[in-house]
């Protein structure tokens, strides 16, 4: 008798949408991520290889990678050490003023990179609060290697905290207890029960913050002096420069190698995950908090809490009081003008549609692209979770170069455009005009919704879902009724996030935007006063930055209020 | 005693101020040697009294002594005793060789020493091939057995389980519980576990401690607590029982109307056809009842009698002759256990006396 096979189908869908969502995702995440970045990998492709080994071979070239690899390895390593103290503050222990410590946390991803990178370069330079003590010691910080390291320090702060908090958080106090009922000192069940447990955490904080270090451009760039000749040049300045001079030859193959690394960074922090597995997969999880100590701190305990307030006072509360400081210190009268002059007023309208713009497309994508992550299963998702997080890991201005190695003169699509423009009998512009800036915004900001709501829909499980699905509810009622409610606050806030990153973007809306007063956002005209040098401007410079910096704080008020809302909800 | 707790009281420090206290006056004596079950529902203090005898919380008020000497102020470690959690908190980042072996660690022991430790108690579980394994590639029993020779590794002499077969799926849960009372028997170490299941506890211990609402309720081996409930919340907890409000009219028992509660429980009741020659001399002392309703209970039946109006319920073996709906019975209630004045009073069938029948 012939034996009955059942054939193999594919896994039954219950919840609508698949076909849908995958499809959006996969169209948008092309057009605005993937095309753009292929441009940059096709033009090098056309570069001998003879050619390309020796534009990074050349001296500026080897000692820029050099410069960023290693600030940014110093930088994430003092990330971790300090990332991994603040959260273990945060979590552990309650006293007054920790939720001002724990929002804080966050001001290096709400902050302008411009506005930090003015700002930590005024401070520490031979002038400046801090840099004016450590001269006298004959230390200078400003246009040094510790000058870099210090920007990528802040800007890097959030990513082990952030990473690390949670875990910490969900981390059993049975682990701990089972150490000390055996006998274990607090030292030795640190070292061998709680650091293993936090590991994975803080390697992917790690990642995070010396991916993004390598990249860094804003908020390095003032502070570095860049210096050929002290070897202070990043590499995003470096790529920078040869848009500059129009040598795309260069710039694309240095943003080659910085593709790559970022690529391997990406599938290192995946690693993780997978290596993590082995000992927490099969569900041998033990869910319990552990309360935080409201008392009886001992000295290890003070001296943490000193440590992690001491860090963010330092690092933190006192370039956002400097920022105030400089805008203010030539009167109110000043502050008024500098910050209503034509410039500003047509760059607060540029930064503003631009923002608003990439809001309501990334906002879109990511309610779309999370549902399709957390509630369908299929091959490859691993992957396209990776491809969507790869504006984290790119620099901004490899996103900037990106869209005119696409639409610029050299660009492949730029013979379409002309095409289009020929037979409408219009002249649009995607480069070094508005809709690149628009573009570079939404480049950037990306993945920050997705990111935020992925987790949350990942935690609730697709139960409900499947239970309206099954009573015939359309996919459509399901998101309104079902799902809508769940993610309604982490939508909030990833859209918050995400605008605060869309007004302060640099990088990539630098490389595409040279009209001062038309295509300007306000990064770029505080960029732009700074650099002219009076010492005007440069107090105009800090003007505008007190109003990025108001919006910053504005914005993480918001994230505290969402986020105590998120867990009530 | 070995173990001696008096007058233990616990009120967490965040307990709002009409929150009654977690453990209130709670004192109690273990002999050595002994398997004590702490049984009661959740959230009653159970787990709390364990780890105060642990360590891992210290009592309000109270002394904890063992052997005599007061504990209080002595780590875990200190007081050697051993502690399996109630999820096992085996390390994850560490193999099961490195689990068991870390309290020697810790005591800084010899490295070959260690190892002869750990294969003999890795011999001891069974579990010998497992060394090198991560708790998560075992299944949910091995980790127990794990847990129980990490906790055993530096040879306590007081063994506490939270809960050791929470995490355990209902299926094996009977068979783990034999292997792992006998384990305890054959190393011969006092032992206490928490239960919230009692047939766990029945299974299981040499004495059960009720714990309710953060108090003692009665502590007894468990025929002794089986047979003679002290108080009515141990009535009700043991066995599947039915309570009443009044109780009148059957033969043997006094009328009670008094607003006293009556616990019957369905082995106290018999069930019989009056053709029955088995129980024919006691055809004078039953009442006539009603089968009200028939349920299938896989090994046996429920049947649900209305008696005097009284609902009564009893098992029946699937042996016997079948029964339905609408049939009508004689019926003979050995005992009940009335709650009267706060406290239990368990009255017998006077009429039964002296008939010569075989009952629990």
């Amino acid at each position: 008798m012939k034996s009955i096979r059942t054939k193999k189908t594919s896994e039954k869908r219950i919840i609508p949408g698949f076909s849908l969502t995958m499809g959006i995702t996969v169209c948008m995440l092309s057009i605005l991520i993937l095309i753009p970045l292929a441009s940059v990998l096709m033009y090098s492709f056309k570069l001998s290889p003879k050619a390309i080994a020796d534009i990074l071979l050349s001296e500026t070239v080897v000692n820029a990678f050099g410069t960023s690899i290693l600030c940014a390895l110093v930088a994430a390593i003092i990330n971790t050490v300090f990332g991994l103290i603040l959260a273990w503050v945060l979590v552990r222990y309650d006293f007054k003023g920790k939720r001002i410590i724990d929002g804080l946390i966050e001001l290096p991803f709400a902050l302008p990179t411009a506005v930090a990178g003015i700002t930590l370069s005024k401070m520490y330079s031979d002038t400046g609060e801090i840099g004016g003590i450590l001269s006298k010691f004959g230390i200078s910080i400003s246009y040094t290697h510790a000058g870099i390291v210090i920007a990528l320090v802040f800007i890097g702060i959030p990513f082990v905290a952030r990473t690390v908090q949670p875990v910490l958080e969900k981390m059993s106090p049975a682990y701990e207890e089972a150490a000390f009922v055996l006998g274990a000192s607090p030292m030795k069940t640190f070292m061998k029960v709680v650091f293993p447990e936090l590991t994975p955490a803080l390697l992917t904080g790690f990642g995070l913050a010396f991916a993004r270090g390598i990249g860094e451009y804003g908020s390095v760039i003032y502070i570095s002096g860049n210096s050929a000749k002290n070897k202070t040049q990043v590499v995003s300045y470096v790529i920078m420069q040869k848009l500059n001079y129009l040598d795309y030859q260069s710039a694309t193959a240095i943003a080659l190698v910085m593709l790559i690394i970022s690529f391997v960074m990406l599938l290192a922090i995946n690693g993780i995950a997978f290596f993590q597995a082995r000992h927490t997969g099969n569900s041998y999880e033990i869910a319990g908090t552990v309360e935080p100590k409201t008392s009886g701190f001992s000295g290890g305990d003070i001296t943490l809490i000193v440590i992690s307030v001491l860090f963010e006072f330092i690092m933190l509360v006192m370039p956002l009081i400097s920022v105030f400081r400089n805008a203010f210190s030539k009167g109110v009268g000043f502050y008024i003008e500098a910050i209503t002059t034509g410039f500003v007023g047509s760059a607060l309208k540029v930064t503003l549609l631009a923002t608003f713009i990439a809001l309501i497309v990334n906002s879109f994508f990511g309610i779309v692209a999370s549902w399709l992550m957390t509630r369908f299963k299929f091959k490859g998702k691993q992957v396209l979770g990776a491809l969507i997080d790869i504006p984290f890991s790119v620099s901004p201005v490899i996103a900037g170069l990106a869209f005119i190695m696409m639409f610029g003169r050299l660009g492949w699509a730029f013979p379409i455009l002309e095409k289009i423009n020929a037979a409408l009998g219009t002249d649009i512009q995607i480069v070094f005009a508005l809709p690149g800036v628009v573009l570079a915004t939404i480049f950037v900001t990306f993945p920050f919704v997705s990111r935020e709501i992925i987790p949350v829909l990942n935690a609730v499980g697709s139960d409900e879902e499947e239970a309206a699905a099954m009573m015939g509810a359309s996919g459509m009622t399901i998101f309104k009724q079902v799902t809508f409610p769940h993610i309604k606050w982490s939508l909030i806030y990833g859209m918050i996030l995400c605008g605060a990153r869309a007004l302060g973007e640099f990088g990539a809306v630098n490389a595409l935007s040279k009209t001062r007063g038309e295509t300007f956002t306000l990064p770029l005209e505080i960029d732009a006063l700074y650099l002219s040098g009076s010492a005007d401007s440069i107090t105009a410079a800090f003007a505008v930055s007190s109003l990025l910096l108001t919006m910053a704080i504005v914005v993480l008020v918001l994230r505290n209020i969402f986020e105590k809302k998120d867990k009530e909800a | 005693m070995y173990l001696e707790l008096k007058n233990i009281s616990k009120r967490f420090s965040d307990a709002k101020a009409d929150e009654p206290d977690t453990i209130k006056d709670v004192s109690l004596g273990i002999e050595k040697g002994e398997l004590v079950a702490l049984l009661g529902p959740s959230g009653g203090g159970k787990t709390t009294l364990l780890r105060m005898i642990a360590g891992l919380d210290n009592p309000t008020d109270g002394d904890i002594l063992i052997e005599g000497n007061r504990v209080n102020d002595l780590s875990p470690s200190e007081r050697h005793i051993g502690f399996v959690f109630q999820n096992y908190a085996l390390f994850r980042y560490m193999t099961v060789f490195d689990n068991i072996a870390f309290g020697l660690e810790v005591q800084k022991k010899d490295k070959a020493f260690i190892k002869n430790r750990v294969h003999e108690l890795l011999s001891l579980i069974e579990m010998d091939d497992f060394d090198q394994r991560f708790p998560n590639q075992l299944s949910g029993g091995q980790r127990q057995r794990v847990a129980f020779a990490r906790a055993l590794a530096t040879e306590p002499s007081l063994l506490l389980l939270d809960e050791p077969f929470a995490a355990i799926d209902s299926k094996v849960r009977k068979e783990l519980r034999e292997w792992l009372r006998n384990m305890i028997h054959e190393v011969g170490i006092t032992s206490i576990f928490v239960t919230h299941d009692q047939q766990e506890a029945v299974d299981m211990a040499d004495r059960i401690v009720i714990i309710k609402d953060g108090k003692l309720e009665q502590m007894g081996n468990p025929y002794e607590i089986y047979k003679n409930p002290r108080t009515f919340f141990t009535s009700t907890f043991m066995g599947d029982s039915t309570v009443k409000e009044s109780f009148s009219g059957f033969t043997g028992f006094p009328d009670i109307e008094d607003g006293s509660k009556i616990v019957i429980r369905p082995e106290y009741v018999e069930a019989f056809r009056d053709d029955n020659p088995k129980f024919k001399n006691m055809i004078p002392f039953s009442e006539n009842g009603t089968v009200k309703d028939v349920i299938f209970r896989g090994d046996s039946l429920d049947l649900i009698l209305d008696v005097n109006g009284v609902e009564l319920k009893t098992k029946r073996s699937l042996e016997r002759r079948p029964v339905k709906k609408g049939d009508s019975m004689r019926v003979i209630v050995y005992r009940i256990i009335v709650y009267g004045n706060h406290k239990n009073e368990v009255l017998k069938n006077e009429k039964l006396k002296n008939v010569d029948i075989e009952f629990i």
